[in-house]
C-alpha cells in the first residue's frame, strides 16, 4: 500500500492527466452516443458522416473524378461512380478517433483557454486528414489499378493514427504561439 | 533492463512507430484474410479468431510498455486504462496506449 502511496505522489502529474482524458472522453464520447440515438429516433443519419462524405465527394471531384455521385441514406453515404462506389459508415467518419485525440489535449493542457481552442481546431483537422483519406480512396477506386489496393491496405489506417500523432507532437508548439509559458 | 528508467527521445520513437506498424500490420493481415474470404470481417464471425487477435493486440501492447521500460504494475495500469477507451470507441487501443506513453513523457516523468 505504502509502495503505491509513493508511485501515486511521484506520479501526480500523469494520474491527473489520465484522468483529465478519461473525463474528456467520456464526456465528448456521451454527447455523441447521445445525439446518435436522437437522430436514430429522429430517421436522420448523423451530420457528422453526412459532412464527411460530402467532404469526401468534394475532394475526390477537385482530384480529377468526373460524374462523382454522392447519396447518403440512413445507414451511411455512397460516393464515387457508379460501379465504384466506396460506402462511407458512421465508423469511418473518424469522430471517435478525434475524439481521442481531444481527450489528449485536455489532459495534457488541463481546462484553459488554449487547451479547448487547440481541441476545437483539431478536431476540424483530424476530420480534414478524414476526408482527405477517404477522397483519395474514391479517386483511388476510380481510376484503378493496384494504388487502390495498396492504399486501402498500408495508407489508410495509418494516414488518420499518423495524423494524430503529429498533432499531438505538435501541441507544445502551438501552446508557445498561443503565448504559454513553456 | 532497468524498469522505471528514463529512455531516449530515439528509442520511444523507435518503438512507438513499431508498434503502431505491427499493430496495422495485424490490422491488415485480418483485412486480406476477410478479403479472402469473401467477407466484410473474418472477426465478426469467429469469436475463436477474434478472441486470438484480441490476445495478440494485448500481447503486443504489453511488449510495447515493457520495451518502454514500465514496470509491472504501471503496465497493467496503463493497459486497463487503453482497453477502457477501446471499450467505449473501437479502433482506438494502439492510439490510447500510444497517447498515454506520449503524454507520460511529455509531463515529464519517463
Amino acid at each position: 500500500m505504502n509502495a503505491l502511496r509513493n508511485w501515486a505522489a511521484l506520479n501526480r502529474p500523469f494520474l491527473f492527466f489520465i484522468g483529465r482524458f478519461l473525463l474528456t472522453f467520456f464526456s465528448l464520447s456521451a454527447i455523441y452516443a447521445f445525439y446518435l440515438v436522437y437522430v436514430e429516433k429522429q430517421g436522420d443519419l448523423d451530420l457528422v458522416t453526412y459532412w464527411i462524405s460530402r467532404g469526401s465527394h468534394e475532394f475526390a471531384r477537385a482530384v480529377g473524378v468526373a460524374d462523382c455521385e454522392w447519396s447518403c441514406f440512413l445507414d451511411g453515404c455512397y460516393v464515387g461512380r457508379p460501379g465504384r462506389m466506396v460506402n462511407i459508415l458512421e465508423g469511418c467518419n473518424g469522430l471517435r478517433l478525434a475524439i481521442v485525440y481531444a481527450a489528449y489535449i485536455i489532459g495534457i493542457g488541463g481546462w484553459n483557454w488554449r487547451s479547448l481552442l487547440q481541441m476545437a481546431v483539431g478536431l476540424v483537422v483530424v476530420q480534414i486528414f478524414n476526408i482527405i483519406r477517404i477522397g483519395g480512396l474514391i479517386a483511388l477506386r476510380d481510376f484503378g489499378g493496384d494504388l487502390y489496393f495498396y492504399f486501402i491496405k498500408y495508407v489508410f489506417g495509418v494516414w488518420i493514427y499518423g495524423s494524430i500523432i503529429i498533432l499531438w507532437l505538435l501541441k507544445p508548439r502551438i501552446d508557445r504561439w498561443l503565448g504559454a509559458k513553456s | 533492463m532497468v524498469r522505471g528508467q528514463i529512455i531516449s527521445n530515439r528509442q520511444f520513437w523507435v518503438f512507438s512507430i513499431s508498434y503502431l506498424m505491427l499493430s496495422m500490420l495485424l490490422s491488415i493481415i485480418v483485412g486480406e484474410q476477410s478479403q479472402e474470404a469473401g467477407v466484410r470481417n473474418l472477426l465478426e464471425i469467429d469469436p475463436l479468431l477474434n478472441a486470438s487477435y484480441s490476445g495478440l493486440k494485448i500481447v503486443m501492447g504489453i511488449a510495447y510498455l515493457w520495451f518502454l521500460r514500465n514496470t509491472w504494475p504501471e503496465i497493467l495500469g496503463i493497459l486497463f486504462f487503453a482497453l477502457l477507451v477501446r471499450f467505449f470507441a473501437e479502433g482506438t487501443f494502439t492510439i490510447a496506449l500510444i497517447g498515454a506513453m506520449m503524454g507520460r513523457r511529455s509531463i515529464g516523468n519517463v
